[in-house]
């Protein structure tokens, strides 16, 4: 029951993205749908001459757009649909998890309740598992910021995994008559306000997001480097016992190795919260390119089966960013 | 670029990103079998192993992922 | 056509505006977590572990405590068990020896009363038969006296009963 609904509400952006699809059937009735919303008509048979292309689809759903335009200083500040994300993303986290501390600050010695239990229980993986696995007693400074970069990358990867609500809200509503828009689908500066404020995008499938993640957890690897070995780490990036006429070398090769971790880490992030999302836009997008309903029940099935995997992957990506980070820090606080 | 160089171009990368997951794959299974072996041995020491894992994993993965990236880029040469 | 380049996509392009926005998003997540979020939460597991780990503390110095007076109990008990045995044992060698005391006394009492009583009955029995002697003797000379229709001096007649009767008495002795 979940599987079919979490199935459809896959396959709802895409039917939404593709007014292609409808527009070149030939079928009177699907006609007949396209003609009542008067208002699209123009803007959908400006599309509706090409044939259906999957990479059309992938752009809609996983290239970032603006959505408000902004320029600061000559440089593109735009609102874009990964920015709103992530202020959603960020939105809930703090209406989740303040109001949970405070429940839970108020009377540290009583149970907490269920969803408090179930933050408590993260929270006291990160610390222990993660933080003060790979960091022994030094970890205190570093677990709110390891706590940040493992819950804002999950809720970005969850809220990556519902399909855009502001579309499919449209779609409904212009499809029962009660909503209409105006302008081009296809120009994201024009999109409804609906489908603005929840654009369903990975916030995490990005290059510019996950390497500005990559970025603080570099900064937070050198300033730990600093403030635990001082001045020294400068020449303490090279492991002892090595000896002077390597150390040039070595220590060449030992900075080009810290700034691969950061480099790996946002390319990690970003390969795994792309793959997942192209495999299910390419599943569902076989319903649509071979024009047949044979296909349908393997296309649901295996996307539904990728999604699954998805959620896994969303938990798991969240933890091995936190731990690398966290074992990066830890590295960088003693000589080995 | 002749139409010809080209296709063997995009033959090279596509070989080469196949040839890096290939690589990425073999690595990554050989560290969850032994995982499973070493869990089957010895369950009380399963948490370790799996940390140990995942890191073993991840860094396999970022190798991997680095072929890709690069097989990216060239793509675009192509 | 490149699958992922497709149109305006590229997927290793960064935009710096979305960088800017990541980090500045980002910064406040963390602050804003960091002051109302993580500081209540580490601090109120750290004051449950505390709690929790003194409670067991607390709990293994009360079972240590409490172990000890077990043993002490049990040592005390074990001694007031022999000391009752042997008390029980003492007991038991008094009332031996209170038996045998009261036994062998009672047994001398018995001896002493069964002693007695022979005498007595033996008193009584001579004392029967002297007076059954005299009063056959008195009987006999008044009988005699009445046959004979005389008096006859009292002295002689004992002396004469006396003599007959100690010969009846030796054959009845004898016959007995």
């Amino acid at each position: 029951m979940k599987k079919s609904i979490a199935a459809l509400l896959l396959a709802l952006p895409v039917l939404s993205a593709e007014p292609v699809v409808e527009s070149s059937q030939p079928e009177v009735a699907a006609h007949e749908q396209v003609e009542q919303a008067t208002a699209d008509v123009p803007a959908e048979t400006g599309h509706g001459s090409d044939e259906f292309k999957i990479s059309d689809v992938i752009v809609h759903h996983l290239a970032d757009a603006p959505l408000w335009h902004l320029e600061v200083n000559g440089l593109d500040m735009s609102i874009t649909k990964r920015v709103v994300m992530m202020w959603v993303g960020s939105l809930i986290l703090i209406l989740l998890l303040v109001p949970t501390a405070r429940k839970i600050a108020k009377n540290p010695y009583q149970a907490p309740s269920r969803f408090g239990a179930f933050i408590e229980s993260l929270v006291s993986f990160v610390r222990n598992n993660i933080a003060h696995d790979s960091m022994g007693h030094h970890s205190h400074p570093y677990e709110p910021l390891l706590l940040t970069f493992f819950f804002f990358i999950l809720i970005l990867n969850l809220l990556g995994l519902i399909p855009p609500l502001g579309e499919i809200y449209q779609m409904a509503g212009e499809a029962l008559g009660w909503l209409h828009h105006e302008g081009d689908h296809h120009d994201s500066l024009q999109l409804p306000l609906a489908v603005k404020l929840w654009p369903g995008i990975t916030a995490t499938g990005d290059i510019s997001v996950t390497a500005t993640l990559a970025g603080i957890t570099f900064l937070t690897i050198l300033i730990a480097g600093f403030a635990h070995q001082g001045i020294l780490f400068i020449r303490n990036v090279v492991p002892g016992g090595i000896h002077w006429l390597l150390f040039p070398l070595m220590w060449v090769i030992e900075i080009a190795g810290l700034l691969t971790k950061p480099f790996a880490l946002a390319i990690r992030l970003l390969a795994n919260m792309t793959a997942g999302h192209l495999i299910i836009l390419a599943l569902l997008g076989f319903i649509f390119q071979f024009q047949s309903w044979g296909i349908v029940p393997l296309s649901i099935m295996g996307s539904v089966a990728i999604f699954l995997l998805e959620l896994f992957v969303a938990f798991l990506q969240a933890y091995i960013f936190t731990f690398l980070t966290a074992l990066f820090i830890g590295s960088v606080q003693h000589r080995h | 670029m002749t139409s010809i160089a080209s296709g063997i171009a995009a033959l090279g990368i596509a070989i080469g990103a196949g040839l890096a997951v290939l690589g990425a794959g073999v690595g990554i299974a050989r560290i969850g079998g032994s995982a499973v072996e070493g869990i089957s041995r010895q369950p009380e020491a399963a948490n370790k192993i799996q940390v140990a894992m995942i890191i073993g994993a991840a860094l396999i993965e970022g190798v991997g992922l680095f072929a890709l990236v690069i097989a990216y880029l060239l793509q675009n040469k192509v | 056509m490149p699958l992922l380049a497709a149109g305006s996509f590229n997927l290793l392009a960064v935009n710096p505006g979305l960088v800017i926005w990541t980090a500045v998003t980002f910064i406040v997540v963390l602050v804003v977590l960091w002051l109302f979020a993580w500081k209540p939460i580490i601090s109120a597991i750290d004051a449950r572990n505390e709690r929790v780990e003194n409670d067991l503390k607390e709990s293994r110095e009360l079972r240590e405590k409490a172990e000890n007076l077990l043993r002490e109990y049990e040592q005390k008990m074990e001694s007031a068990r022999a000391e009752a045995l042997q008390l029980l044992d003492e007991g038991k060698k008094d009332a031996e020896v209170q038996k045998a005391k009261i036994i062998a006394a009672a047994k001398e009492e018995a001896e002493r009363l069964l002693s007695r009583a022979q005498a007595d009955i033996e008193q009584a029995k001579v004392k029967a038969i002297s007076e059954l002697e005299q009063s056959t003797v008195e009987t006999t000379v008044q009988i005699l006296s009445r046959i004979l229709q005389r008096d006859i001096n009292d002295e002689d007649h004992k002396k004469i009963v006396l003599q007959e009767l100690g010969a009846i008495r030796k054959s009845n002795i004898q016959g007995s």
